[in-house]
């Protein structure tokens, strides 16, 4: 059995506030998460495993200048540092931290569409971290 | 033949003797008149009992002896008799069981294929897990090299302008021996980071004891 563990970075240009889950991807059998109802099929087309479920959510409001922490749970943490406001969406740093590790270090341009970033492996399971604009 | 052995004509008579032992004997008994004498002597012996075989004589009357054996059953009634039942040798188990254990061992490779088509079959999603849909690679990213950057636009211009996805400018995972891309998976409708090479952990407890201690 595999596990992902996601964070899932959601980002709104107009409202400019930021969503970012913390998912876990495995086989098992359980039902579906409701939380991920609409995420679970892209998630699926992706990454491939039958079950995901959601073990963390930060909602921030995006700041000019503003350094955002969001702390997801299971050690995971992501700072979102905005850079730019553009007509394609909104530009930002984003850092991914598991402990003191940073995993993941990136800028990114983000729009109507979602970041998903593939985190550890841990046992059977995937972690993996959505990143969302939301209005 | 250089002695003279009874066993030899004794197995001759009985049919025992095969092939050189066959020729052996027989060349043995016509030129050795001492052993040629004995097997004479005892096929003569052989064919008188042949020709006056010994007839069983009983007491009593074939009924009067039924009677006595019903007597004798119907006196022990429902008492049970044991019998007892031969030893068998190893050899002679396996001889018996022969058929029994080659169908055990066909079952116990037949389970064998079972439990290993089943963990192919189950161990199937993880691999496409590995190997996601990918649409549009964008700059992989090692970290023994300083930040190393790249534009999603040089490298896959349509993807740039594919409403929905994200854009990854720069990208870079500060622990060794691990490597980040990003990609547009066109069938999800979403902008991947994935970041192969990271320590493998057998639980959430020891992901963060491991990567609370991971400098990057």
């Amino acid at each position: 059995m595999a596990a992902l563990l996601g964070v899932v970075l959601t980002a709104s240009v107009q409202a400019a506030s930021i969503e970012v889950r913390l998912i876990r991807a495995s086989n098992e059998t359980d039902k579906p998460d409701e939380q991920l109802v609409v995420l679970e099929p892209k998630l699926k087309k992706v990454f491939g495993y039958r079950h995901y479920r959601q073990l963390g959510l930060q909602r921030g409001m995006f700041k000019e200048n503003g350094k955002l922490r969001l702390d997801l749970g299971e050690g995971i943490v992501v700072f979102i540092t905005p850079r730019a406001s553009e007509k394609k969406g909104q530009m930002m740093d984003f850092e991914m931290y598991s402990g003191r590790a940073a995993l993941v270090k990136s800028t990114v341009r983000v729009g109507h569409g979602e970041l998903l970033v593939k985190g550890p492996d841990v046992g059977d399971t995937v972690l993996v971290v959505s990143l969302a604009m939301v209005e | 033949m250089s002695s003279h052995n009874t066993k030899f004509v004794t197995g001759l008579l009985d049919g025992e003797l095969k092939g050189r032992r066959l020729r052996l004997a027989k060349r043995h008994i016509n030129s050795c008149p001492v052993c040629g004498l004995e097997y004479r002597h005892q096929q003569h012996v052989r064919r008188l009992l042949q020709a006056n075989p010994p007839t069983a004589a009983m007491s009593d009357s074939a009924d009067f002896f039924w009677s006595k054996v019903k007597k004798e059953i119907q006196q022990r009634g429902e008492k049970s008799v044991e019998v007892p039942r031969p030893r068998l040798a190893r050899a002679d188990w396996f001889r018996q069981y022969q058929f029994a254990m080659a169908t055990a061992a066909a079952l116990v490779i037949a389970a064998c294929g079972v439990v290993w088509f089943l963990q192919t079959v189950r161990r199937a999603p993880e691999m496409t897990a590995s190997i996601p849909a990918v649409t549009a690679s964008l700059p992989a990213v090692t970290t023994s090299a300083p930040v190393v950057t790249a534009s999603v636009p040089t490298v896959t211009p349509s993807v740039a302008t594919t409403a929905g996805f994200a854009e990854v400018e720069q990208l870079k995972t500060p622990v060794p021996h691990s490597v980040a891309t990003a990609f547009d998976s066109g069938d999800a409708g979403v902008t991947v980071i994935w970041v192969t090479g990271l320590p493998w952990t057998p639980d959430m407890d020891e992901m963060k004891t491991q990567f609370a201690n991971l400098d990057s």
